[in-house]
């Protein structure tokens, strides 16, 4: 055990490393914030733009929103449920496939898993074409549902390959002892072995939300009419050229991924799995 | 009747590894069966084919008259303790108590997790967390899971052997009354020749995929019916000179037709085990009321022995100190 005794110092470094971490992930955000927020006099008009700006404003935003609030909100919406649809669909399908994958021999189930990230090779753009005319005749061109099920394809296997990881996480001891304890199979597939790999579960729920919240080729391709929120940014950031409008969606597009990894963070702390085991 | 568990011609094998080889047993209703191995020896296979974990490669699980070998789990109605405990750590102690009550419907949950908490003296930490307890408790809400409905036998497997001496040996005693006021089937699983001798009515001893010997504690020690017990059973193993075994104190040191030279003695609280080679390198071991030196020639008779079959390899524990 070399890593048993840890100096204070050491605690130092990590905190060290965490903050200058922070910082490099953070001062991104920072700067769009100030300059969809800060008075333009100060961020973009300037020569040298003031780290802190003292002048705020919402004009950015009221220019950027106002004559078309209602197709945004429709795109906003739209993305919020294409995300949340495939974030859910990627946990029902992910875990249980995950369930079967880690019943099966080390070998054979990472073969499965090579296979399953060898279709995420496969170039969107290449099968966005045919599946827009499968769905042109199922009904589900421009729908949510479809778009979501499309992404899936991209979600999934990454998806699967992280509840393996949170599965195996969960001591195989405790299954058997729910059958002994009288649960069928089904009942300790879900009310033992799935509130035990929460964090894992939560972890793949917030990824593969963000995976669709800024997925794009599938996107455009299969839901043109009424756009998801990046699609209908790029259609206008770019048609408007105008980086002050630019900035106040890109805040609008990030605010969503902060709030939901605050709230979901507290279900990821994985240290309480393995107290029940002893030895 | 009168047959609580009975198995017929058990095989399981992993791999090339034969763990249990065409093994039967009986144990009665009401008693306090123990199975003795070394680890590895696949103690803890037999219980999980028993409770239905594992399958049997070949043969069958009888309990209650009846053939489970094909049943799940949870179609048993058997109760376990695992070696780690098991506990469920998303649940605090009253909820994994709770649990198995829930699993089978049966009614009066609050009144039988409270009934069987002051039963095992866990009262006051029914609403901890299971991470907040200690390893002497949680061996307590195991046992609390497992005897709060009414299974039809108990399986524990090495329950003690995660606790401190302490603890353990008033785990054990306790454990020993649990059994008796319940007056059900248990088969504890253990190493330890010390607990199969404070608990057990009858002891089973595996040995290659087998029960070498089954009877109880005394007869193991007495009665060894092969070198391999004689040397397992014991604080010490059976000395054997030509295939024929004897304890320590079966021998009478002073005049005698054997010898051997001295290399140490031990004491234990007022008597001493010498220990000793022979001019053949045979180790061995004699009681004596006083110690002799390192180097010393010892005189010594057999006064009685057990005639173990030709054939049968020396242990290797021989090798003397
Ligand atoms: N699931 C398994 N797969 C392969 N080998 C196993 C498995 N479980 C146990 N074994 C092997 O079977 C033998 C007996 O194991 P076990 O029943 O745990 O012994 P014990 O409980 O007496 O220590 C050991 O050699 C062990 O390595
Ligand atoms: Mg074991």
């Amino acid at each position: 055990m070399v890593s048993e005794y840890r100096s204070p110092k050491s605690k130092y470094y990590t905190y060290i490393g965490i903050a200058i971490f922070s910082f490099l992930v953070l001062l991104p955000i920072y700067i769009l914030a100030i300059i969809a927020l800060g008075d333009p006099s100060q961020t973009v008009a300037a020569y040298y733009p003031a780290l802190i700006p003292s002048k705020f404003t919402l004009a950015n935003f009221i220019k950027a929103f106002s004559g078309y609030g209602s197709v945004l909100i429709a795109a906003f919406y739209k993305s919020l449920e294409t995300a949340f649809i495939v974030a859910s669909l990627a946990i029902l399908l992910g875990y249980h496939a995950a369930y079967g994958l880690s019943k099966l021999s080390f070998k054979v189930s990472s073969i499965l898993i090579a296979l399953l990230f060898f279709s995420t090779m496969i170039p969107s753009l290449t099968i966005a074409i045919p599946i827009s005319v499968s769905f042109l005749k199922l009904g589900l061109y421009d729908s949510a549902f479809g778009l979501a099920l499309a992404q899936e394809l991209i979600v999934l296997p990454l998806t699967v390959f992280l509840m393996m990881g949170a599965l195996q996480s969960v001591p195989k001891q405790l299954e058997s002892q729910a059958r002994v304890d009288g649960a069928g199979f089904f009942q300790t597939l879900y009310q033992v072995i799935f509130p035990l790999a929460i964090p894992g579960v939560i972890s793949a729920f917030l990824l593969s939300w963000m995976m669709s919240w800024d997925e794009f080729t599938f996107a455009v391709i299969l839901s043109p009419v009424h756009p998801t929120l990046p699609i209908l940014i790029y259609f206008d950031s770019t048609a408007r050229g105008d980086i002050l409008t630019a900035t106040s969606f890109s805040l609008l597009v990030t605010l969503p991924v902060i709030v939901l990894t605050i709230v979901l963070s507290k279900f990821i702390k994985g240290s309480y799995l393995t107290a029940g085991i002893t030895g | 009747m009168g047959n609580k568990l009975e198995l017929r011609n058990i095989s399981k094998s992993y791999g090339r590894t034969k763990v249990i080889d065409n093994m039967s047993l009986e144990v009665e209703e009401g008693e306090f069966f123990v199975v003795l191995g070394p680890s590895g020896t696949g103690k803890s296979t037999l219980l999980k084919i028993i409770v239905g974990i594992e399958q049997p490669d070949s043969g069958k699980v009888f309990i209650d008259g009846r053939d489970v070998t094909r049943l799940p789990p949870n179609k048993r109605n058997l109760a376990m303790v695992f070696q780690n405990y098991a506990l469920y750590p998303n649940m605090n102690v009253y909820n994994n108590i709770a649990f198995p009550l829930k699993m089978h419907r049966i009614r009066y949950i609050d009144r039988k997790v409270k009934e069987v908490a002051a039963k095992l003296n866990i009262t006051e930490i029914l609403q901890k967390k299971i991470y907040q307890i200690s390893g002497g408790q949680q061996q307590r809400v195991a046992l609390a899971r497992a005897i709060v409905r009414n299974p039809s036998m108990f399986l524990l497997d090495e329950p003690l052997s995660n606790l401190d001496a302490r603890v353990r040996y008033t785990a054990r005693s306790e454990l020993k009354k649990l059994q008796q006021e319940l007056n059900q089937t248990f088969v504890f699983v253990t190493h330890d020749q010390k607990e199969a001798e404070a608990l057990g009515d009858r002891v089973g001893v595996l040995h290659n995929g087998v029960f070498e010997q089954v009877s109880d504690y005394k007869d193991l020690y007495e009665k060894p019916k092969t070198a391999w017990i004689g040397d397992f059973v014991g604080d010490f193993p059976i000395n054997i000179i030509d295939n024929k075994g004897f304890r320590p104190e079966w021998a009478k040191i002073g005049s005698g037709k054997f010898s051997m030279t001295v290399s140490l003695s031990e004491s234990v609280s007022d008597v001493y085990f010498i220990h000793g080679l022979m001019d053949d390198g045979t180790g061995i071991i004699l009681k004596s009321p006083k110690p002799f030196g390192s180097g010393e020639v010892v005189h010594f008779s057999v006064e009685k022995f057990i005639e173990f079959k030709e054939a049968e390899n020396p242990p290797q524990a021989f090798s003397s100190v």
